[in-house]
C-alpha cells in the first residue's frame, strides 16, 4: 500500500465503524502523561465519538492564543507549547470542531501533537493503533472523500438501524 | 537497552497481546519510569487494538496500592508488615489449628480468574494436601455461563480464530460484546461492512454500544434474552434445523408444550421479527452465534448462554463465549481435570454463605477479592467473623482489609504460565517485570504453603466432566419461562431493574480494573442514568439527586439522562461502593452459585430541601 507523506496524514475517523469504546482516548491519556486530548463527542442517543484535532490549514487555536502557545510546526501539525500555555481557554473557545477539551490538565490546553513521538518514527497515532473497530486511520484525508463511511450515513440517518 | 516483550492483557478472556518495551538494567523505580505499552500489530485475536483496559494495564503494576510486603493482624487488630517467614507461620500454624479442631472439611479455597493453569493446578494439590473438597473459581458470571455452557449439551462448532468471524454472512450478537470486550468489534464490523452487506443481529434491551450496530436490531424486554432465544429455537426446530441433535427430541417436547404467545409477550418480541436473521443463520454459509452478556445484564446468564449454544448447533453457526476473566476457561479445565468441584464440594458462593453461617472457618482466596467482588452486604459482614481469612492480593481490596494474612502477589505481567482464552488459545503469558518489594506470584506463595503441609496421602480423583445434562437444562429454562417461577423472581420491592452500566474501562464485577484510574476518569462520581420519560416523570433533570432504593440498601445518587435507555431499566456504573451495595446476592439452587440477575429498585425524588 502506497501510504502518503506524513505531512499530508491525518486522523479520520470511520463514523459507522467506532463503538464509542474510548480506548482511542486511554490510550492518548497514558501516551500523554494523563492527558487526555480526545474529547467525547456525544451524539444524541446515536453514537460517542472521538473528536481529533483536525491540524486546520489556517488553525483558529492559534489565531486566538494570546501568547503564541500554539503554532504550526515545519511538517504542518498544530502544536501546543506546554511553557508558553497560560491556560487561558482561548483556544477551547475558539476551535470550531471543539477538538480542545475543556478540562485542563496540569493548568494547560490539552492539545492533540498526532503522536509526534510515534509518528517521527514511521509509526502510528496510539489512538490508530489501539482502536478497537478498526474506525480510525491515519490517512491522507482526501482519500476518503467519496468513501460512504466517512459521510456518516449513520450519523445522518440518527435511527437505531445503519446504513443497510 | 531496551528489550521488547510480549505478554497478554489480563482483563477479559479476550486475550489481547500487547508488548511492554522495557529499559532493561535501570534501577527499578517504578513500572511507569522504565516501561511503555506499545501495540502488537502481530497480535492473532486483536491485531494491535487494545480496549480501554488493556491501555491501563500498566497501571495495574505500579498502582499506588500495590502490596510490597506481607501483612498479618496482630492482636490489636491492625495490619502489620511483617517477614515472609512470619506470615507463612502464621498462616500454617491457624490453618493446621483449624484443620485440626474442625477437620480439614471447614476450609475453602476460591481462585481468581487471573490465575494460570500452572497456578490452578498448584492450588489443587494444596486442597488435596488439606484435605478439603471446597475448591472452586471466584468469579460469579464466568461460572455461571460455564456451568449453562455445560449443562445445555450442545457441542456446536467452536470459533479458533478471528478469521472465522469476518468470513461470516450471518451472525447472532447476544448482549453488549462490545462492552465487555471491545476488541472483537474489528472482526464483527469487518463481517458486517466489509465486502459484502452481511446480517448483524444484535439482541439486548437498550441501546448499547453493541446493539447500535444491528441489522436487524432485536430488542427484547430487559434482561430477557433467555425468553428471545426460547423463541428462535423454537422457529429453527420447527424448520427443521438439527433435528439429528441428541437434545433435539428433548426440546422440542418442551417447547411444544409452551405458549408461544405468552413467551412472545415475555421477551418482548415475535417471531416474526426473528425470521429475517433466523433464515440468515441457517442459510448463511458460514454464520455465528457470539454471547457477551456481562455481569448481571441477562434474568439468566446460564440459560441465556445454553441457549445461544443449542441455536448455534442447531443453525450450523460457530459459536463464542466471552468471558470477563482472562483465564476462566483454563481455571475450570485445570481444576477439572484435578478431579474438582467434587459433588460434596462446596461451590464459590456457597463458600461464601457457609462462611456466613460459621460452616467454614478458613478461606484463602488466591488472587482474587470476594469481598468486593460479590455485590451485596452478607459476605462482607461474614469475612469480619471468619476465624481465618487469608489472601494473595496484589492489590488493596476490600477481602484484604477483613484478612489476617495478606500476601503480596504479582499479578499479570509480573509472573509467566499459560491462560486459556475465549477462543481456546492456549497463551503464554511473560513476566516482562519482576513484582514490587518482596511480593512472590501465586504459584511461589501455594508452593510454599504446600511445602509446610505434610504431603497428602488422599489418590488424586481422575477428571471431572461437564455436568451435560440437557433435561436439567429444559426443565429449567421450562421453569424459567412459566411465569409463576418468574413472578417468584420478582418478588422483591421497585418497579426499575438496576443494571450494572457497562463501561469499558472496567471488567463486570469491577475487580482488578475497578481500582484503574480510567473508570473512575469516565465516571467519576456515583450517578444513575435514567430514560428521559423516566426523568420527566420524576420531574427531575440532570444533575439532580435522587434516591435508589433496593431490597437491602438505598443510595442517593445524582442523575444523567441517557436518551439510549428503556423506561424500565436503570444504569449505574458499578465501581462505586454505594452502588455495590444496591445488589444483593442469593444462592441459587440449581447453580449452586451467584444468582446474578439484575436487581429491583425503586426510584424516587428526595423532598426540595435536601436536593
Ligand atoms: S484545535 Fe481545532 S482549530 Fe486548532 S488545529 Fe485542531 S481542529 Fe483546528
Ligand atoms: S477506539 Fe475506535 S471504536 Fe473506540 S471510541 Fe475510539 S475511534 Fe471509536
Ligand atoms: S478486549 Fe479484553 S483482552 Fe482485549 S484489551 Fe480489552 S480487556 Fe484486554
Amino acid at each position: 500500500m502506497i501510504q502518503a507523506p506524513v505531512e499530508t496524514r491525518r486522523i479520520v475517523l470511520d463514523l459507522d465503524r467506532c463503538i464509542g469504546c474510548r480506548a482511542c482516548a486511554a490510550a492518548c491519556h497514558i501516551g500523554h502523561n494523563n492527558q487526555t486530548n480526545l474529547v467525547p463527542g456525544k451524539i444524541a442517543d446515536v453514537a460517542i465519538l472521538p473528536v481529533h484535532c483536525r491540524h486546520c490549514e489556517h488553525p483558529a487555536c492559534a489565531e486566538a492564543c494570546p501568547c503564541g502557545a500554539l503554532y504550526k510546526d515545519a511538517s504542518g501539525f498544530v502544536r501546543r507549547s506546554e511553557i508558553l500555555c497560560i491556560g487561558c481557554h482561548g483556544c477551547a473557545q475558539a476551535c470550531p470542531f471543539g477538538a480542545i477539551p475543556s478540562e485542563f490538565v496540569r493548568g494547560v490546553a490539552p492539545k492533540c501533537d498526532l503522536c509526534i513521538d510515534r509518528v517521527q518514527g514511521g509509526s502510528i497515532p496510539r489512538c490508530v493503533a489501539t482502536c478497537t473497530a478498526g474506525a480510525l486511520s491515519f490517512v491522507d484525508p482526501e482519500e476518503t472523500i467519496g468513501s460512504p463511511s466517512y459521510v456518516g450515513g449513520r450519523i445522518q440517518s440518527r435511527g437505531m438501524v445503519r446504513r443497510p | 537497552m531496551n528489550q521488547d516483550q510480549r505478554t497478554i492483557c489480563p482483563f477479559c478472556s479476550m486475550g489481547c497481546t500487547l508488548r511492554i518495551n522495557r529499559a532493561v538494567g535501570a534501577p527499578y523505580v517504578g513500572a511507569s519510569e522504565i516501561a511503555r505499552l506499545e501495540y502488537d500489530e502481530e497480535g492473532r485475536v486483536n491485531r494491535g487494538s487494545l480496549c480501554a483496559k488493556g491501555n491501563m494495564a500498566l497501571e495495574l503494576l505500579t498502582h499506588a496500592s500495590r502490596f510490597e510486603s506481607p501483612r498479618v493482624r496482630g492482636a490489636d487488630g491492625e495490619l502489620e508488615r511483617t517477614s515472609w517467614d512470619t506470615a507463612l507461620e502464621t498462616l500454617g500454624t491457624k490453618l493446621r489449628d483449624i484443620v485440626a479442631r474442625h477437620g480439614p472439611r471447614s476450609v475453602g479455597l476460591l481462585l481468581g480468574p487471573t490465575l494460570t493453569n500452572e497456578e490452578t493446578v498448584q492450588a489443587a494439590a494444596l486442597a488435596r494436601a488439606i484435605g478439603t473438597p471446597h475448591v472452586d473459581q471466584a468469579r460469579p458470571e464466568d461460572h455461571v455461563v460455564l456451568e449453562g455452557l455445560g449443562r445445555c449439551s450442545a457441542r456446536p462448532e467452536p470459533i479458533r480464530d478471528v478469521q472465522e468471524i469476518e468470513a461470516c454472512q450471518a451472525i447472532l450478537v447476544v448482549g453488549d460484546l462490545f462492552t465487555h470486550a471491545p476488541c472483537i468489534a474489528k472482526p464483527v464490523l469487518h463481517a458486517r461492512y466489509d465486502n459484502r452487506r452481511n446480517l448483524l443481529g444484535t439482541l439486548g434491551f437498550w441501546k448499547s454500544r453493541t446493539f447500535l450496530f444491528g441489522k436487524p436490531v432485536l430488542r427484547c424486554l430487559a434482561g430477557r434474552e433467555a425468553a428471545a432465544l426460547t423463541l428462535f429455537l423454537h422457529m429453527a426446530l420447527e424448520q427443521g434445523a438439527g433435528a439429528n441433535l441428541p437434545w433435539a427430541a428433548e426440546a422440542r417436547a418442551m417447547l411444544d408444550g409452551l405458549d408461544l404467545a405468552e413467551i412472545e409477550r415475555l421477551a418482548g418480541l415475535t417471531r416474526e421479527e426473528l425470521t429475517w436473521l433466523g433464515d440468515g443463520l441457517r442459510d448463511a454459509e458460514s454464520s455465528a452465534v457470539l454471547f457477551g452478556c456481562g455481569f448481571a445484564e441477562s434474568e439468566r446468564s446460564d440459560l441465556t448462554a445454553g441457549l445461544c449454544a443449542l441455536l448455534a448447533e442447531a443453525t450450523g453457526s460457530r459459536f463464542l463465549a466471552m468471558l470477563g476473566g482472562p483465564n476462566a476457561v483454563g481455571v475450570r479445565s485445570a481444576l477439572a481435570a484435578a478431579g474438582f468441584p467434587t459433588e460434596d464440594g462446596l461451590r464459590s458462593a456457597e463458600m461464601l454463605a457457609a462462611a456466613g453461617t460459621g460452616e467454614l472457618k478458613a478461606l484463602l482466596a488466591f488472587g482474587c477479592d470476594p469481598v468486593g467482588a460479590y455485590p451485596g452486604n452478607v459476605f462482607r459482614e461474614a469475612a469480619h467473623e471468619l476465624p481465618l481469612l487469608a489472601t494473595t492480593a496484589p492489590l488493596d481490596s476490600l477481602t484484604a482489609a477483613a484478612a489476617h494474612v495478606v500476601l503480596p502477589a504479582g499479578t499479570w505481567g509480573e509472573k509467566s504460565g499459560t491462560v486459556v482464552n475465549a477462543f481456546g488459545h492456549e497463551v503464554q503469558m511473560e513476566a516482562v517485570m519482576p513484582p514490587p518489594g518482596t511480593a512472590r506470584t501465586d504459584g511461589a506463595i501455594i508452593g510454599a504453603l504446600l511445602a509446610s503441609l505434610p504431603p497428602s496421602e488422599a489418590e488424586p480423583a481422575g477428571p471431572v466432566e461437564d455436568p451435560a445434562d440437557a433435561a436439567t437444562f429444559f426443565k429449567e429454562l421450562e421453569l424459567y419461562l412459566r411465569l409463576e417461577a418468574r413472578d417468584e423472581g420478582a418478588r422483591e420491592m421497585g418497579t426499575h431493574w438496576l443494571f450494572p452500566e457497562a463501561n469499558p474501562g472496567q471488567t463486570g464485577d469491577g475487580w482488578l480494573t475497578g481500582p484503574l484510574s480510567w473508570p473512575r476518569h469516565e465516571s467519576p462520581e456515583p450517578i444513575v442514568a435514567l430514560s428521559p420519560a423516566h426523568a420527566r416523570s420524576l420531574g427531575v433533570r440532570v444533575g439532580d439527586i435522587v434516591r435508589v432504593r433496593s431490597r437491602d440498601a438505598s443510595a442517593n445518587l445524582a442523575v444523567r439522562i441517557e436518551e439510549r435507555l428503556v423506561d424500565d431499566v436503570v444504569l449505574v456504573p458499578p465501581h462505586h461502593p454505594e452502588i455495590r451495595r444496591l445488589s444483593a446476592w442469593r444462592l441459587d439452587g440449581v447453580l449452586r452459585d451467584l444468582d446474578v440477575r439484575p436487581e429491583r429498585v425503586t426510584v424516587e425524588t428526595l423532598g426540595e430541601e435536601t436536593r
